[in-house]
């Protein structure tokens, strides 16, 4: 239990549905815990690791293959590097035709023939779920605002789609994840092993210039969330593009989570997850940690690595270059 | 003003029908008009305790389906005047129980001039406990002085402050904790967590704790609220914590290890 707790997290928490969000390009974010923890001499035959990568978004107005190959074509021209073999996300949410009548294996072939892969299929109906099943596409749930800048987590019941995408970029988090183990005294199962961050090819949608891994930018400011009453095991609170703070104990089992920073004034036994959408300038400040697990953009901290001379202290965590500091409020 | 207190917990076998059993006989041991709803559809004990089970012929989920009326199915207490038992149906399932019909016989009951209306929730978080919950203004948590124990009441007092109806209306619910099973020995000794412990961790008003004791089974076993036993611990606490219930303040009790005599430890030990 323990050491599952550590190294990872369960995919059915909402850690991985909140980072798995769209702002410009679409981030995929897988989060599993390691398997056969239980015999440290056998070494397991595979690893899951998060990881959060910008895709490509393709926007489907009409079903007219043939404007379809033209406007490619000319795409294509623009930025011919770009287009070899980028994984894509194929989105029916603009779509205006009849999608029935949609030849879903027909697009896949065009794109392919362009070097792009579509990996997964969104704002599609049952029927078009079905098509896309036969054809090994993941299926995303609808954005619930308008699709290019939606600050909105994506709906609450993420299909199966985490795992697909994420494998052809492996190796890069994998890298990080070594990198960082070096810089961390904890032997094996070091700390900051389980690393998430947006990496991979820049954006493209529809020409626009590529955003940051921040997101894009907000227009209006978001009004920070106020809890006062206790959060309880099993409560989930997420502030929106902004802060949260909360003026009550935070239980075990229960789950903060904001786009901005995190103030629990009272103690944090729960998990607290700054910067979801990957603001990595987000911190959590708590009058008492006890937390089950501590988050900024990603990168994370569970219980056990947190009981050190910080236990039961008022703290801030924040991060610097990929790591996740806890120093005492004075 | 009626209230409707949810007794809950959501672990299993914590004490919430020998809580509503006790709390509901001494309210209405205090001239209270009082009735208690089994919403454990399916397992069946809230009469077993009420010592009533041979006078069970309509159940709850007759009288949501509209195949007895209120007063058939209300089974008056022997003990206590102002008593009365609505117990569960013990052939149906949770599903039996739906919010429009729940919430029909509640209205009912206050139609009748109860002035307290007892639910004992079954365990869990499911349909049955939410059923439970859902129209209480009132709470008491019932917890064990143990992890498990303590974290499941913490998610139970989410779920009240979430998902009942006066979450909904924007309202709070009234939460109380009564800790039960409390062996303030095991306490000292580090083997149970302590009243403050639970209390830091839950952070809500202490209505009572019930300290371990025999007679509470000897009493569930005969069918007799342990209220009732005015000698034991645990029936005076539960008395104190009936009086709390009702505004009044009363110091905790049995939280310490009585200091006993010479000649009981001697007693005791030979024993």
């Amino acid at each position: 239990m323990l050491s599952a707790n550590r190294r990872g997290i369960n995919p059915e928490s909402s850690f991985g549905k909140a980072n798995r969000r769209l702002i410009g390009n679409v981030f995929f974010m897988s989060v599993d815990s390691c398997v056969a923890m239980d015999q440290p001499s056998s070494a397991p035959s595979f690893r899951l690791k998060g990881g959060l990568f910008p895709l490509t978004l393709i926007e489907l107005a009409n079903g007219d293959l043939q404007r379809l190959r033209t406007d490619l074509t000319l795409k294509v021209a623009e930025a011919p590097s770009f287009f070899q073999q980028a994984p894509a996300v194929l989105s029916l949410e603009l779509f205006e035709d009849d999608a029935q009548a949609l030849d879903l294996q027909a697009i896949q072939q065009l794109c392919l023939e362009f070097g792009l892969i579509i990996v997964a299929l969104r704002g599609a109906d049952e029927a078009l779920q079905a098509t896309a099943k036969e054809l090994n596409l993941a299926i995303l749930a609808n954005s619930r605002t308008k699709p290019v800048v939606a600050l909105e987590p994506s709906a609450e019941k993420e299909p199966s789609a985490q795992e697909e995408p994420s494998a052809a970029k492996e190796p890069s988090t994998q890298e990080q994840s070594s990198a960082a183990q070096g810089s961390s005294d904890d032997s094996e199962e070091s700390v900051t092993d389980d690393l998430f961050s947006p990496v991979g090819a820049p954006a493209l949608e529809t020409g626009q210039p590529a955003t940051d891994s921040t997101g894009a930018a907000r227009s209006a400011p978001v009004p920070t969330k106020v809890i006062t009453t206790p959060v309880r095991s099993g409560q989930q609170i997420y502030a929106a593009g902004g802060d949260l703070i909360v003026l009550a104990p935070v239980s075990a089992g229960a789950e903060l989570l904001a786009d901005g920073n995190i103030h629990v004034y009272g103690p944090l036994r729960g998990r607290a997850l700054a910067g979801v959408n990957g603001n990595t300038e987000a911190r959590v400040f708590c009058q008492s940690l006890e937390a089950e697990l501590i988050s900024i953009a990603g990168y994370f901290r569970v219980n056990e690595d947190l009981r050190d001379k910080h236990w039961k202290k008022s703290v801030q965590a924040s991060l610097t270059d990929e790591t996740l500091n806890i120093e005492p409020l004075r | 003003m009626a209230k409707i207190i949810v007794v809950t917990s959501g672990k299993g076998g914590v004490g919430k029908t020998t809580t509503s059993a006790a709390i509901s006989s001494g309210l209405a041991m205090r001239g209270h008009k009082t009735a208690v709803i089994d919403f454990d559809i399916g397992l069946r004990n809230l009469d077993l305790i009420m010592n009533c089970e041979r006078r069970v012929v309509y159940d709850f989920v007759n009288v949501i389906n509209g195949e007895a009326t209120l007063k058939q199915a209300l089974i008056k207490d022997k003990r206590c005047e102002q008593l009365y038992i609505l117990p569960a149906s013990q052939t149906r399932d949770k599903d039996a129980l739906t919010k429009e019909g729940v919430e029909r016989v509640l209205n009912e009951l206050i139609e009748h001039g109860f002035e307290y209306i007892i639910c004992d929730s079954p365990a869990g978080i499911e349909h049955g406990a939410f059923m439970a919950l859902y129209f209480a203004d009132t709470a008491i948590v019932v917890s064990n002085p143990e992890v498990s124990s303590v974290r499941d009441s913490d998610r139970i007092l989410g779920i009240l402050q979430s998902k009942s109806r006066r979450a909904e209306q924007g309202l709070t619910v009234k939460e109380y904790l009564l800790v039960t099973r409390y062996n303030p020995g095991r306490v000292e000794s580090g083997d149970m967590l302590g009243v403050d412990d639970v209390q830091e961790i839950l952070s809500t008003t202490l209505l009572g704790v019930i300290p371990d004791s025999e007679s509470v089974l000897k009493a569930s076993n005969q069918g007799l609220p342990i209220i009732h036993d005015k000698e034991s611990d645990a029936g005076q606490a539960y008395a104190d914590a009936v009086a709390r219930l009702l505004g009044e303040e009363v110091d905790h009790r049995f939280l310490s290890v009585e200091s006993k005599g010479f000649f009981q430890r001697l007693f005791r030990r030979s024993a």
